[in-house]
C-alpha cells in the first residue's frame, strides 16, 4: 500500500496478549471493508504499535505476517520504545510520524463493530460543525456519562476508541505528557478541544467491544496502576483546571487515604515544591465540569 | 420359589418416574455410563440466538461480542423468527458485515409460527455443540462468556454449566442518529449467586444467558421447551433439566441481562394473568419432580428447620479485608471447626495482604441467625496476640445479653482495627444458631426499633440545636 491511508490508528501496547491485539486488528480490517463497500470515506489505515512493554512484544516476522494477512486495507507498523512510556508520552511519539489527516487513537484490546468507521467519520462530512473528536460507545460496560442523546455532545471522550483530526491533535499539542502518565490524558484533551471552541461527538451507534471485566459481586474492579494513577491524575485535573476548592478536598482525602493515594499527595506536592505543576487553565469554569469525582454529571453512580 | 416384591420402594417409583421422563434406554445409557460420543469436529458451543429481525443495531453488538470472545470453539446458529422481507435483509445483511472468518460459523436459520418458544426448540434441534446456550439479540456477554462455560466443563461434564449475570435497566431512545441503546442504572447483582434448587423453586436466578445446557438433554434425553407456554419457558427448561443432570456454578460474571424501561419486552407484551398462569403450570409440574441429592447438599434447610440449636453447621462463609482499596477483591478463605462448645472460624496468611484496615466476616448468606458468646483474637504479624471487644466491631446485629441477632439478609461483622496493622492470622469463636426464638426475636425487634427511633430523633435534636445556636 503505497499512497498515504486516510486514517492512522495508534494504540500502546504493554506485555498485553497477542491473541486479542490481532482480534483488535481484524475488527479494524474489516470496518475499513464495511465501510468500502458503504462509500465511507476511510478505505485504507495504518496501524501504528508503540510498545512501552520491558521487551519487545512483536517480532519482525510477526509484523510482517500481519501486514501479508491484511494487506488489502492495512498497513502496520512497530515501535518498540525500550521504556515505559504511558499512554500519552507514548501517542505523542508514534504522532510524529502521522501524515495521515485523520487519528484514531484506541486500546490495542478494543474489537470495533463493522459499522464503525461509517459511523466515526458521519460527524465531519459537515466542517461548519467543528467537530474535535468522535467517541465510540464502549460495550458490554457502557460508560454512564451523561450525554445529549439528541446531537451525541459529550463534556469529554475516552479514549479506549476515538478519531480526531490529526490537524487537530497537532495545534493542541497532542495529549499532555508533563502531567498525565496514563488517566485523565483524555478528558484534559477534550477539556482543551472544548476550550478551542470544538465539539466532542458521543456516536453511540459506533461501538467498540473493551474487554473489561466485573466481580463476582457485579462491581468493577481496578488494577493497582489505575488506583494510583487516577489518584495522581486528580489532583493534576483538580490544579490544571483551576478548581482550588476541590483540589483542597482531594488533598485532605489523600492524606489521611490510602496508601495510593498518600504516594500521588506526595508526587503532586514535589512538584508544588519544584515550581513544577501545569498552567492553570480555564480559570472562569466555562469548561471544566467537577461532579463528585467524575469529569461529567453521570447518569447513575458506578 | 418367594419373591421380595419392590413394586412400591422408593426406588421403584423412582425408576419408574425416570422411565416415563426420559425412556427405558436413556435410563439404561445413565447406568451404563453415558451415550454415544458426538461428532468429534463438534464445537464445544452451540449458541441459540433469537431475532424478530426488528433491531439490526442490537444483533450487532451481540454478535461483536461473540466475535470479541477468547475461546471461538462455538458455532452461532441465529433463529430468525417469523422473518418478514425486512427482517430477512436485517439478519442477513448484519451478519454478512461480520469478517468471512467469524461468519463461517454462522447459520441462519427461518422458523415459522408457533409461540416465541419455538425457535428454542428449532435451535436446539440444530446444535452440533456438546452443549448449547441461548442468547437473545439484545444480549450483552463478557469476552469470558465461552471461556468460562468451557473451563467449568471441564471438571463437570455432563452437568449444568451456570455463571453470574448481572441486571441493568437501559433505554431506548430515538433519535437522529438513530435507535440508541443507553444505559440507566448501575449492575444489580441479584443473579450473582450460585445455583440453589430449593429456591429455584419458587423463583428464577439463571437468566438464559447465564446457563449452559449439555445437548444430550434434547437429543437423547428428548426433552423440550414447553410451547405452550408464553413466558418463563427458560425457567421451566432450566428445572426439568437440573433435575436430571445437576448444576455446576462459576462466580464469574459473564452477562448483562438487560432490562428495558421504554421498549419491547416479555414484561410488557404479556398480561399478568399470563404470567400467573404459566407460573402455575410450571409450580405444579416441578412439584411432582424427583429430587436426588446428597442430604450434606441441604445443610442450611435441614437446620433451619429443626429450629434452635447450639451447634447447628453453618452455612457458607465468607471473609474481606481491606487494606486500603476497600473489601472488593480481597477475599479471605475461612476454615471452620466445631470443639470445645464453640464454632472456631480462622483465617492464616494474612500477611499477603499488606496493612488492613478492617477485616470483615460474612458469616452466613441470609438472616434470622444469633451468635453467642461471640469473640475474636487477632494475631499480628510481630505475633502479638489482640483480643477485640465487640465494641470495636461494626456490624448489623443486634444485642440482646451476650448473644447477637442478625435479622436481615447479608449479615456481616466488621472488625476496625485501631491503626492499620499487618495481621498474621484471625481467629472468631461464637456459637451459631438459625431462627432464634420467638422471644429473642420480639427483644431484638423492639431493640432495633428503639435504637432507630434513638438514633434518629437524637441526631434531629442535635440539628435544631445547632441551627438554633447559629442564630443566637
Amino acid at each position: 500500500m503505497e499512497e498515504t491511508a486516510q486514517l492512522r490508528a495508534q494504540t500502546i501496547l504493554y506485555k498485553n496478549d497477542l491473541q486479542s491485539v490481532k482480534k483488535s486488528v481484524e475488527s479494524i480490517s474489516n470496518a475499513l471493508r464495511v465501510s468500502v463497500q458503504n462509500n465511507g470515506t476511510v478505505k485504507k489505515a495504518e496501524i501504528s504499535f508503540g510498545d512501552a512493554s520491558p521487551t519487545p512484544l512483536m517480532s519482525e516476522e510477526y509484523i510482517k505476517e500481519l501486514n501479508d494477512e491484511f494487506k488489502d486495507n492495512l498497513n502496520i507498523t512497530y515501535k518498540f520504545f525500550g521504556f515505559n512510556s504511558g499512554t500519552s508520552k507514548g501517542q505523542n511519539i508514534l504522532f510524529k510520524e502521522c501524515r495521515s489527516p485523520y487519528l484514531m487513537i484506541y486500546n490495542p484490546d478494543v474489537v470495533v463493530s463493522p459499522t464503525y468507521f461509517l459511523e466515526m467519520m458521519k460527524p465531519y462530512e459537515d466542517k461548519t460543525e467543528n467537530v474535535g473528536m468522535t467517541e465510540a460507545r464502549q460495550i458490554p460496560i457502557e460508560h454512564p456519562k451523561q450525554y445529549d442523546t439528541k446531537t451525541g455532545e459529550v463534556l469529554w471522550g475516552a479514549m479506549a476508541c476515538v478519531i480526531i483530526p490529526s490537524e487537530i491533535y497537532k495545534e493542541l499539542g497532542g495529549l499532555d505528557e508533563e502531567n498525565f502518565f496514563m488517566y485523565c490524558d483524555d478528558v484534559d484533551f477534550s477539556w482543551r478541544l472544548r476550550l478551542n471552541g470544538k465539539k466532542v461527538l458521543y456516536r453511540p451507534n459506533a461501538v467498540a467491544f473493551h474487554g473489561h471485566r466485573l466481580s463476582f459481586n457485579g462491581a468493577i474492579s481496578h488494577t493497582e496502576a489505575e488506583l494510583y494513577y487516577s489518584a495522581e491524575s486528580s489532583l493534576m485535573m483538580a490544579y490544571k483546571w483551576s478548581n482550588n476548592a476541590w483540589l483542597n478536598r482531594l488533598i485532605g482525602i489523600c492524606s489521611t487515604g490510602t496508601p495510593y493515594q498518600k504516594k500521588a499527595l506526595e508526587y503532586f506536592m514535589d512538584r508544588k515544591k519544584n515550581g513544577t505543576l501545569p498552567k492553570q487553565l480555564d480559570k472562569n469554569h466555562n469548561i471544566a465540569c467537577f461532579v463528585n469525582g467524575n469529569y461529567s454529571k453521570n447518569r447513575y453512580d458506578v | 420359589m418367594g419373591f421380595y416384591s419392590i413394586e412400591k420402594s422408593q426406588l421403584t417409583e423412582y425408576f419408574n418416574w425416570l422411565n416415563e421422563q426420559i425412556g427405558k434406554d436413556s435410563v439404561k445409557a445413565f447406568i451404563d455410563g453415558g451415550f454415544d460420543e458426538c461428532d468429534d469436529n463438534a464445537p464445544f458451543l452451540s449458541v441459540v440466538m433469537r431475532t424478530q429481525g426488528k433491531r439490526a443495531e442490537m444483533l450487532r453488538e451481540a454478535i461483536l461480542c461473540l466475535l470479541s470472545q477468547t475461546n471461538q470453539d462455538f458455532e452461532l446458529l441465529i433463529i430468525g423468527h417469523n422473518l418478514d422481507c425486512d427482517g430477512k435483509n436485517a439478519v442477513k445483511g448484519v451478519v454478512s458485515e461480520f469478517p468471512e472468518s467469524f461468519t463461517a460459523k454462522v447459520r441462519i436459520i427461518e422458523v415459522n409460527g408457533g409461540t416465541r418458544t419455538t425457535p428454542l426448540n428449532r435451535g436446539f434441534e440444530e446444535a452440533n455443540g456438546k452443549y448449547v446456550s441461548c442468547l437473545d439479540d439484545d444480549d450483552l456477554v463478557f469476552d469470558n462468556w465461552v471461556e468460562s462455560f468451557y473451563n467449568l466443563y471441564l471438571d463437570n461434564q455432563g452437568k449444568i454449566l451456570h455463571a453470574y449475570s448481572v441486571v441493568q435497566d437501559w433505554k431506548l431512545y430515538k433519535t437522529p442518529l438513530g435507535g440508541v441503546p443507553v444505559s440507566v442504572s448501575a449492575y444489580k447483582n441479584m443473579y450473582c449467586c450460585d445455583f440453589d434448587v430449593i429456591s429455584q423453586i419458587s423463583v428464577n436466578k439463571c437468566p438464559i444467558m447465564s446457563v449452559a445446557f449439555p445437548s444430550y438433554v434434547y437429543h437423547k434425553l428428548n426433552i423440550r421447551f414447553d410451547e405452550t407456554l408464553t413466558t418463563t419457558e427458560d425457567w421451566d427448561f432450566l428445572m426439568r433439566t437440573a433435575f436430571l443432570c445437576g448444576v455446576a456454578d462459576t462466580k464469574e460474571v459473564t452477562s448483562i441481562y438487560r432490562q428495558w424501561q421504554n421498549n419491547q419486552n416479555s414484561q410488557s407484551l404479556h398480561n399478568k394473568k399470563e404470567w400467573d398462569n404459566n407460573y402455575k403450570t410450571i409450580q405444579k409440574r416441578l412439584y411432582d419432580l424427583y429430587l436426588v441429592r446428597r442430604v450434606s447438599d441441604f445443610d442450611d434447610y435441614v437446620y433451619s428447620v429443626s429450629g434452635e440449636t447450639n451447634f447447628g453447621p453453618l452455612g457458607r462463609i465468607e471473609g474481606f479485608v481491606d487494606n486500603g482499596k476497600g473489601f472488593q477483591n480481597n477475599t479471605v478463605k475461612f476454615s471452620t471447626e466445631y470443639y470445645n462448645d464453640c464454632w472456631h472460624v480462622k483465617a492464616n496468611g494474612l500477611s499477603k495482604f499488606g496493612e488492613l484496615r478492617r477485616i470483615r466476616l460474612d458469616p452466613d448468606d441470609f438472616g434470622m441467625i444469633c451468635l453467642t458468646d461471640f469473640r475474636v483474637k487477632v494475631t499480628l504479624k510481630d505475633g502479638t496476640e489482640t483480643k477485640v471487644s465487640p465494641n470495636f466491631l461494626r456490624s448489623n446485629y443486634v444485642k440482646i445479653g451476650n448473644k447477637y441477632i442478625f435479622i436481615g439478609y447479608d449479615p456481616q461483622i466488621i472488625l476496625d482495627l485501631k491503626k492499620p496493622s499487618e495481621c498474621s492470622d484471625i481467629v472468631y469463636r461464637f456459637n451459631f444458631s438459625r431462627n432464634p426464638s420467638l422471644k429473642v426475636l420480639c427483644f431484638a425487634m423492639v431493640k432495633f426499633v428503639f435504637a432507630t427511633v434513638f438514633r434518629d430523633s437524637g441526631r434531629f435534636v442535635y440539628r435544631m440545636l445547632k441551627k438554633i445556636l447559629r442564630r443566637i
